[in-house]
């Protein structure tokens, strides 16, 4: 039923429960907000990351921000892939963070292509079996 | 270095090996020579090293065999290949063991002697090499084998080598020593042969002299008397002396001279005298000896007349004993002749050689002259010859002389005398016997004032030397001392040696267990990789590729433990429209794949712990909320079984403790587990308690009183006395001899719990008591069965427990229950005593009735947590009077369901009693349900008295909810037993102005859509300036969310800023300048919360610096979203 295994973890449940009447499409509005905004700071990682001499102290506090952002939404792929580029940040270890970032576009490609399909799958269904995909 | 290069090096080093064989062989001739110049003493290097190359067995035998081997070429060719060939015979040994020496085919055919070891060798070989190729799964054995063989093949070696060594150096050792025990023997002796020597030499001088004296005294007295003569016969005239008076004087003056035998006296007649002379004396001169051979001078009667001569020297006087001598002319013998001569002509005695005397002994004659007138001193020969008248001769016995002396001597047996003539060449017996024996011997030689005549004295022991004792004792001694030495080294050597070998043994050993835990590990690593591919294939391919190492499986396990997918898949499915049994299905699915996980984490847990990669955390934390989040763990299970849970921190305990939560729970987890497992009716009573407070008080003691068959025991069951599980503490036991300063913390800060589960369970069997702690260990196979598990749970516990720097022990009867506690060392966080006491029952009263102190005690204590004022009563006659003297208004009764049965028929009376009372506001009375009890009279009395009903067991959360609802809280709707509902935190959040502060945009929205679900009204700010400018007092905001981690300005230096203007605030309003929006308000403080994803300790201090009220991690946790929100909106109320 839900399209994006292993990529999301508890979080997405919780902020499916936080959507009621008041916010009917909260958990769209902020995968939106994710997707509009991700996508800078990916790119802003990776021009870092060309510069030189390397700026580590940035990159960590951008990848901070995606890590942040990700780990909302409970893109725990994505998260996980940011915390082991952080920790090459802390080795300086460049050939890593470059490694890292590919594998963190290409989370970031299918995470959102499985989201979107899957809000899509959401709209198709109605707002009925929505309901009982949430957990309690 | 044989094993170490593997099997492609074994192969090319044996292959090397049949080369060089091979080549040995065929550069025999070449190397034949160079063993020539070996052989002949020129010790060359290049030459050894040309030989260890081509034969690879540099020993010291086969080189003094080679040495030795001469110089047939053909000879020394074989011994070559001998050499070369019995390393490479070892080697060939070795590789087929090691099982890669496949090789061996090529070589096989190879030096001459070895095809036809080598060939079998081969094919032997090269059958096994394939057939461990097949079982080349298992690698570990024959790495391990190849190791070991090698370690044994070079000790072994080398080993040899020394022992060979060490022969060598013993028996040089002890032929060096034998040698010098010689030495040793020969100084001794040497030294006592110079000594006898030296006795010997001067007994023998001593001797010499002696008899020397007496000599010259006999001669000395020859001549007196030879004086004597000339002055009465021939100066006389006539004669005074006759025969008569002669031969009387001389045998009375016999004594003077003891060693003459006797004395003559001769007179020199000319031929022209002899007749004259002949008529005077009345016989005529007869010849001394009738015929030449006849010995000495025979009978005067029958003698010959002497023929005429140019002179005579006919005897005249004689002693009596010699008077047939009388007319003899002395010159007619041929030696007298020549003493007569040769007398006259020196004036001096003169001795003749020895010979055989009358009485057949030996003797010497000693002749005198007597002169006309005594000569001057430097008389000329002819004149002496001319002056001279007569002869005087005497007989000595040298026999006797000598053996009178030796008579006069001590120690004559000691020593043999031989006394020579050694005038002539060859010598001349005068005394001794004639045994020429061998041995030491000494000359003195002797004058006896002849000076033609030499004598000599030849001195010799009687008796062998006897055997040099103290030499030989010396030398042995030393001797055998010197051995036992060398026995001692060697023996020591050896001994070193075998204890080498049993090192290696020991160390193979183990590199063998290492090894097992090596397999161990990896096996641990199979299996989890083999639970992985089923689950991939229930659970759909939700894994992150993992790789075959352990830690690897620890993170993947991690991820798929926190995976929605797991539990969530599952639970999704059964949310969905299923029948009866597709529903049972799913069930059962859910809870084998639990199951599973909490397996898998157990072994993981056990695999972290055994490679020491575990490691504790240290954050703060409440353990009253970890006990009693266990207790909802667990009360599922214990409403099924029927059993009581409760548990009881003693208010010792400080709020907050840091240390690893955990951890912590895992450990009480697995002890709770056990018990609800092993546990069929009763109770299971968690405790905590602070160690010193047990030591110190009795009451524990207390609780096992028996009365009537029911122990005061939360279920009446008797249970193991849990002090006893902490007998064997170490803790305890040092502590109770040092009574000095019992169970002083090692640090102020830190603190010492105990924490103990009882149980009425069924016990653990003595015989499976020793093996609790063990890994994989359970009770039976059957135990497996029923209840499953895979038994590490109590290892996993115990080693966590040790990482605490604590102990666990238990107590455990059979069939009555069991008792586990452990100590922990935690340490103490900085007190914010009242920071969680609930809000809302400040002030508010509680009684409790209950019959059981051990149950009201729990009763009381979640209560007192809440901050309930609690009293304890076990009589239900006692709840009035009780009510009344309390100073406040109890508005709480709560009684225990059992103590409601028992008292049953009184209870509508004191209910009654209780709601007559013309209160506006009766106490509330709750009823203290216990799972155990059937539900359905339970609702009956509840429905039939209107009571409130509390399920057991009791956790702080849900008894707040409980009083809160009773109470006329806001909660209207409770959650399922123990669920901190959002409804609670709704209650506090409601309406409430906060303000999230938050960069991300992500985060910000998601954090505000959470607080807005628990119908708070939420203000973005997406950084710490406009955060400021929002917080800038006076303001409406309840609270204030911010993220730690921004850009431009953090959370920590934004709070900083706030904390200042709030301060600058506080000030006016202290001295009055207050704008009047703020004129209720005294002191100014907005709660602050720090959002942070990673929670670590340093974090949370920098939060308490820089004046922050705490922090949430981020996403929001539902229950830590609520202890914080409710601490801080306590105590901002207070402050308002």
């Amino acid at each position: 039923m839900v399209p994006e295994m292993g990529y999301l973890d508890e979080q997405f449940n919780q902020l499916e429960e936080l959507q009621d009447e008041s916010s009917p499409n909260f958990v769209e509005e902020v995968v939106a907000l994710f997707l509009k905004d991700s996508p800078r700071l990916l790119s802003n990682i990776e021009q870092t990351i060309g510069k030189y001499p390397q700026d580590f102290y940035r990159l960590d506090s951008l990848v901070h921000q995606l890590k942040g952002s990700g780990s909302s939404i409970g893109a725990v792929r994505m998260k996980n892939e940011c915390s082991v580029f952080k920790a090459h940040c802390n080795d300086r270890n460049l050939e890593g963070c470059r490694r890292s970032l590919q594998k963190m576009k290409r989370e970031h490609a299918t995470l959102k292509q499985k989201l979107e399909s899957y809000f899509q799958l959401l709209r198709q269904v109605g707002p009925r079996e929505h309901a009982v995909n949430s957990r309690k | 270095d044989f094993g170490a290069r593997g099997c492609a090096g074994r192969e090319g080093e044996a292959a090397k090996l049949w080369g060089t064989g091979r080549s040995a062989g065929r550069k025999r001739e070449a190397v034949g020579p160079l063993l020539v110049r070996f052989a002949s003493g020129a010790f060359n290097p290049p030459i050894r090293a040309s030989r260890a190359r081509a034969g690879g067995a540099a020993t010291a035998v086969s080189s003094t065999t080679l040495c030795l081997c001469g110089v047939d070429a053909v000879r020394r060719g074989r011994v070559v290949a001998a050499a070369a060939g019995e390393p490479l015979r070892r080697r060939w040994r070795c590789s087929r063991m090691t099982g890669a020496a496949r090789t061996a085919r090529g070589g096989g055919e190879g030096a001459a002697g070895m095809e036809g070891k080598g060939a079998v060798a081969a094919g032997l070989v090269g059958f096994l090499g394939m057939g461990l190729d097949r079982v080349r799964l298992l690698p570990l054995p024959e790495k391990l084998s190849a190791k070991a063989l090698r370690s044994h093949v070079r000790g072994h070696g080398s080993r040899e080598a020394r022992e060979r060594w060490w022969r060598w150096t013993l028996f040089l050792w002890v032929v060096g020593w034998t040698l010098i025990c010689l030495q040793i023997f020969h100084y001794f002796d040497s030294g006592a042969v110079e000594k006898r020597r030296e006795s010997l030499a001067s007994m023998c001088d001593e001797r010499a002299r002696m008899l020397q004296d007496q000599f010259n005294v006999s001669m000395n007295h020859l001549q007196a008397l030879a004086i004597l003569v000339n002055t009465f016969h021939h100066s006389l005239n006539p004669s005074a002396i006759t025969q008569a008076t002669f031969a009387r004087y001389a045998e009375r003056t016999a004594f003077e001279r003891p060693l003459t035998s006797g004395v003559a006296y001769a007179v020199r007649v000319t031929h022209a005298e002899r007749d004259q002379f002949e008529r005077q004396q009345g016989w005529s001169i007869k010849k001394m000896y009738s015929s030449p051979n006849s010995q000495g001078p025979g009978d005067a009667a029958v003698a010959e007349i002497r023929g005429p001569a140019d002179e005579y020297a006919p005897v005249i006087f004689a002693q009596d004993a010699y008077k047939n001598v009388i007319s003899f002319d002395m010159l007619s013998g041929a030696d007298d002749r020549e003493n007569i001569i040769r007398a006259r002509e020196s004036g001096k005695g003169v001795l003749t050689a020895p010979f055989q005397l009358l009485n057949g002994r030996l003797g010497v004659i000693l002749t005198y002259s007597v002169y006309k007138s005594e000569p001057p001193a430097d008389a000329r020969l002819q004149e002496r010859v001319q002056a001279a008248i007569g002869y005087l001769g005497g007989i000595f016995d040298i026999e006797a002389l000598v053996d009178k002396l030796l008579h006069q001597l001590a120690g004559k047996q000691s020593i043999m005398v031989n006394v020579y003539d050694t005038t002539n060449d060859k010598p001349i017996s005068m005394y001794g016997s004639d045994d020429t024996g061998s041995g030491m011997f000494h000359n003195s030689t002797l004058n006896f004032g002849d000076p033609s005549r030499r004598h000599e004295m030849h001195c010799r022991f009687m008796q062998k030397p006897p055997l040099p004792w103290l030499a030989i004792t010396y030398s042995l001694g030393a001797y055998v001392i010197a051995l036992l030495i060398g026995h001692i080294f060697y023996a020591t050597v050896h001994r070193i040696a075998k204890v080498e070998d049993d090192l290696q043994i020991m160390k193979k050993l183990k590199k063998c267990a290492e090894a097992a835990d090596v397999a161990k590990s990896q096996f641990l690593a199979t299996v989890s990789h083999e639970i992985r591919t089923p689950m991939n294939g229930v659970l759909g391919e939700c894994v992150i590729d993992l790789t075959h190492n352990v830690y690897s499986i620890v993170f993947w396990l991690k991820g798929f433990k926190q995976s929605p997918l797991f539990s969530g898949m599952l639970q999704m499915l059964m949310d969905t429209d299923l029948d009866t049994t597709q529903q049972d299905y799913v069930r059962t699915a859910q809870a084998s794949g639990k199951a599973l996980v909490s397996l898998i984490n157990e072994v993981l847990d056990q695999a972290k712990i055994e490679s020491g990669k575990l490691e504790l955390e240290a954050v703060p934390f409440d353990l009253r909320l970890v006990c009693d989040d266990i207790l909802s763990l667990f009360c599922g299970k214990a409403q099924e079984k029927g059993l009581e849970l409760a548990v009881y921190v003693s208010d010792q305990v400080p709020q907050t403790l840091i240390g690893d939560p955990g951890r912590m729970r895992q450990i009480i987890t697995n002890l709770m587990g056990n018990s609800i497992k092993f546990t069929e009716r009763g109770h299971i009573y968690l405790t905590v308690h602070v160690v010193e407070e047990v030591m110190s008080c009795l009451e524990v003691e207390t609780e096992f009183q028996n009365t009537n068959n029911t122990y005061n025991t939360l279920s009446g069951y008797k249970v193991a006395n849990r002090r006893h599980s902490w007998q064997s503490f170490q803790l305890f036991n040092t502590d109770l001899h040092s009574a000095e300063m019992p169970f002083a913390p090692i640090l102020p800060e830190t603190i010492r719990l105990i924490i103990s589960v009882e149980d009425t369970g069924v016990g653990i069997p003595p015989e499976a008591q020793s093996r609790i702690f063990m890994p994989f260990m359970q009770v039976g196979p059957s135990i497996a069965r029923i209840h499953g598990g895979t038994g590490i749970g109590l290892s996993i516990s115990k080693c966590l427990v040790h990482l605490m720097k604590g102990e666990i022990g238990y107590v455990s009867i059979p069939n009555v229950g069991s008792t586990f506690s452990f100590t922990a060392v935690l340490t103490k966080a900085r007190s914010n005593a009242n920071a969680n006491k609930s809000p809302g029952f400040k002030g508010i009263n509680a009684l409790v009735v209950d019959h059981k102190p051990v149950r009201a005690k729990v009763t009381k204590y979640h209560l007192q947590r809440l901050g309930v004022k609690t009293e304890l009563t076990t009589d239900v006659n006692q709840v009035i009077p009780k009510m009344n003297c309390a100073s406040l208004v109890t508005r709480l009764v709560l009684v225990d369901k059992e103590t409601w049965m028992k008292e049953s028929h009184s209870m509508p009376h004191l209910l009654s009693k209780l709601r007559s009372k013309d209160q506006s506001d009766p106490p509330k009375l709750f009823l203290l349900e216990n799972p155990t009890n059937s539900i359905k009279s339970s609702s009956n009395i509840s429905r039939e008295h209107n009571l409130n009903v509390i399920m057991k067991p009791l956790r702080a959360s849900m008894l707040q909810a409980s009083l809160r609802r009773a109470l006329g809280g806001v909660d209207k709707v409770h959650g399922k037993n123990g669920v901190v509902g959002n409804s609670a935190l709704g209650s506090l959040l409601h309406k409430r102005q906060i303000i999230v502060v938050d960069d991300n945009v992500v985060n910000l929205k998601v954090a505000a859509g959470a607080l807005k679900k628990y119908g708070a009204e939420v203000i973005c700010a997406d950084s710490g300036k406009k955060a400021i400018a929002l917080l800038k007092p006076p303001h409406s905001f309840d609270a204030c969310f911010m993220d730690i981690q921004m850009p431009e300005m953090d959370g920590f230096e934004a709070t900083k800023r706030i904390r200042m203007m709030e301060r600058e605030l506080n000030e006016r309003i202290e001295r009055g300048e207050a704008p009047p929006e703020c004129a209720k308000v005294r002191r100014w403080r907005t709660p602050i919360l720090a959002m942070t994803a990673d929670v670590i300790q340093a974090t949370y201090e920098q939060c308490l610096k820089c004046e922050m009220d705490g922090y949430v991690s981020k996403p929001f946790e539902g229950e830590q979203l609520y202890r914080e929100v409710t601490r801080f909106f306590q105590s901002h109320d207070h402050v308002q």
